[in-house]
Formats: C-alpha cells, sequence, structure tokens
C-alpha cells in the first residue's frame, strides 16, 4: 500500500515516468474490461486511453481505502458503460430472466461455423453472446484474479448478486457448449 | 448423496466448500454423471483462465504518459491565469455587492479600512451609472454567480469525501 502511496505523490509531482509504469501495470485489466464492452478494436484503443486520462485527472482525489487496481476497474467500467450507453450498442439481454429457453434446440442459437476453430475460439464466441455484465464478471474473476467483493466494487453490485451471475454465466457456457458440440470436440 | 447441482460443482471447484470437499469426492468416486460434469466444468474452467485477450499496442503506455505530460503541462500554464482571474472575479463581486447591494455592515468595514474615499470616487459612479445604463439585472447576475460558486464547492467537496472519481460538473 506505501508503495503504491509513493508512486502516486510522484505521479502528483509530475513523474510522467511513474504514471507511465501505472499504465504498463494496469493497461491489460483495462483492456480486458474495454475488451468484453466495445467490439470495435479503434475505438476500444480511444477508450482505453481516456480511461487511463481520467486516472491521470482524479489521481489527487484517490482514497488509499481501496485497491488502486479496483479503483482504475470501477473507472474503465464506468466509462465503457457510458460508450455502450451513448452508441445504443445492443447488450444481450440476461436469458434466465426471461422465459425459458430451450438450449438444446439449434435453431435458438449461433450458426454452428466454428468446428475448425480451437476450442478457445469457441470460448470466445460464447463469451461474446452473454449478457455485458455477465461477460465483465467473468473475465474479471477468471482473467483478472478479482474476488467477489472487488468485483462488486468495480460494479457496484452486491458481493452476493457478484457469485450469482458468476455461476448462472459458468452454467450458460457449458450449456450452450454442450448444446453445439460434444465433449471429445471441446478437448480436440 | 444427491447429484452434485451446478452451484454446488462451481463452489467445489472455487474452493468455496473446504468442508465438504471429501464427501463430495466420495460422492463423485461412484457417480460417472457427476464426474462428467465436474469434468466440463474443469475444461470450462481452464478455457476462461487462460483465454488470451488481444493486448493494446506495445507503445500504448508512453502514449498515455505523453498525453498526460502535455496535459499536465497545459494545466500548469493556465493555471497563474485562472488563479489572476479568480482573484479579479472576486474582487468585482465582493465590491459590486457592497455597492449595489447597499449592506449597511460591509460599508462600515470598508470604511474603517479607509476605503471610503473609494467608494465615493467618480470612478466608481462612473462604473455604476454605465451598469446602470446597460440595464442588466445586477442582482441577477450576483445571484448566478453565487450559485455558480456554490455549486461548485458542493461538487469539490462530494468528489473528495464520496470518492466520486468523476465530477458531475463534467
Amino acid at each position: 500500500m506505501k508503495e503504491t502511496e509513493a508512486v502516486i505523490e510522484k505521479i502528483l509531482a509530475g513523474d510522467s515516468k511513474a504514471f507511465e509504469l501505472l499504465v504498463e501495470d494496469h493497461q491489460q485489466l483495462v483492456n480486458h474490461i474495454a475488451y468484453r464492452m466495445i467490439p470495435d478494436a479503434d475505438d476500444r484503443e480511444d477508450i482505453c486511453q481516456d480511461i487511463f486520462m481520467r486516472v491521470f485527472q482524479n489521481l489527487s482525489t484517490f482514497r488509499h481505502g481501496s485497491k488502486l487496481s479496483t479503483w482504475i476497474a470501477r473507472i474503465a467500467y464506468n466509462r465503457c458503460i457510458d460508450y455502450v450507453g451513448k452508441r445504443k450498442i445492443v447488450v444481450t439481454a440476461d436469458p434466465l430472466d426471461g422465459p425459458a429457453q430451450n438450449i438444446s434446440d439449434p435453431a435458438s442459437l449461433p450458426d454452428r461455423n466454428l468446428e475448425s476453430a480451437g476450442t478457445a475460439d469457441l470460448l470466445r464466441e460464447e463469451i461474446k453472446a452473454l449478457p455485458g455484465h455477465f461477460r465483465t464478471i467473468i473475465t474479471l474473476y477468471h482473467l483478472d484474479d478479482m474476488s467477489y467483493a472487488d468485483i462488486g466494487e468495480v460494479m457496484t453490485l452486491p458481493e452476493g448478486t457478484v457469485k450469482s451471475y458468476l455461476f448462472r454465466a459458468r452454467r450458460l457456457l457449458r450449456e450452450r457448449l454442450l448444446a453445439k458440440y460434444t465433449q471429445e470436440e471441446l478437448l480436440q | 448423496m444427491n447429484h452434485l447441482g451446478d452451484n454446488e460443482i462451481q463452489e467445489y471447484l472455487d474452493g468455496n466448500l473446504p468442508d465438504r470437499a471429501a464427501d463430495m469426492e466420495t460422492h463423485l468416486r461412484g457417480c460417472k454423471s457427476c464426474r462428467e460434469k465436474v469434468k466440463q466444468y474443469e475444461l470450462l474452467y481452464s478455457g476462461l483462465d487462460t483465454d488470451r485477450i488481444p493486448p493494446l499496442q506495445t507503445d500504448f503506455a508512453v502514449k498515455v504518459a505523453a498525453a498526460a505530460g502535455r496535459q499536465l503541462a497545459l494545466e500548469r500554464r493556465s493555471r497563474l491565469r485562472i488563479i489572476l482571474a479568480s482573484v479579479a472575479g472576486i474582487i468585482c463581486l465582493l465590491a459590486s455587492s457592497i455597492y449595489f447591494l447597499n449592506i449597511p455592515r460591509l460599508f462600515d468595514v470598508f470604511r474603517k479600512l479607509s476605503f471610503d474615499n473609494y467608494l465615493d470616487s467618480a470612478f466608481v459612479s462612473k462604473y455604476k451609472g454605465l451598469i446602470a445604463g446597460s440595464g442588466v439585472n445586477v442582482s441577477l447576475v450576483l445571484f448566478v454567480l453565487l450559485a455558480i460558486i456554490a455549486v461548485w464547492i458542493i461538487d469539490y467537496l462530494v468528489r473528495r469525501h464520496s470518492r466520486r472519481p468523476v465530477s458531475f460538473l463534467v
């Protein structure tokens, strides 16, 4: 924590190298959040830059009660939500909230055109089809090793809701993948 | 023991059920369908843990730091101008408040500070005549200015104390 305080003090004193290191340390986290919410690669790069400019502008307001990474992730998530809202990007609805969907019916699923792709690509396609908040939670939990509490702080959700969404997202992914591919195909 | 549910399996794989792990493993040894389900979730977890998201450009951090540096330089240059403008604005605001709102106590304070000569000077009379002739509602202008200052102060305090990262004025 003291190390973080020292870095912040250096940045506030005008040390651009310290800020560059802070960006390097957190760019993967910010990119993960943006990747799951912003489909256009050029826009994504611009948004990531804008997020770090906001971090820079608001660094003096950071309170050391929470982790710096959580604070940065929160700015990134809010900025992406703002972008999605302004561009009116359709966020996939939560399929478990609506009427029951027959997931074993191939007609209710996207085209099965990924047979030659690796398992990672199959999974990525299915993640894309998940509702936005499910995608973010899955990414923060599995790729950025965030706890339920930290994810809740980033997304302003109760810890229990984060856990429930995560479980539903993984259940959906498993069901959708199994409805389209055999276990052997997935293991290839 | 009944078959394991989706949530139970996920809790188990997340390591959230250390007390029940032994019972669940005993069940898994004798139940093929639950074993299959756990295997499928393990496969999914492995895919999620190793998903490779395309990285940002290699010089991203350098570019952002350079942009931040430019902004900082710009801010430093304009800071002096802002301070001078603020001081001038506050002086105008105070002087106008005293003169146009006609608050006797403030007149007294200024008289004690030996500013009374300035209040009656020809320059001030000319200034008063100019504003009166323009038809501007000075009280309204003063009220708006005070309201803006009050909103700015509230915004600053809210940002400072509630850890909101971004101002609601922006």
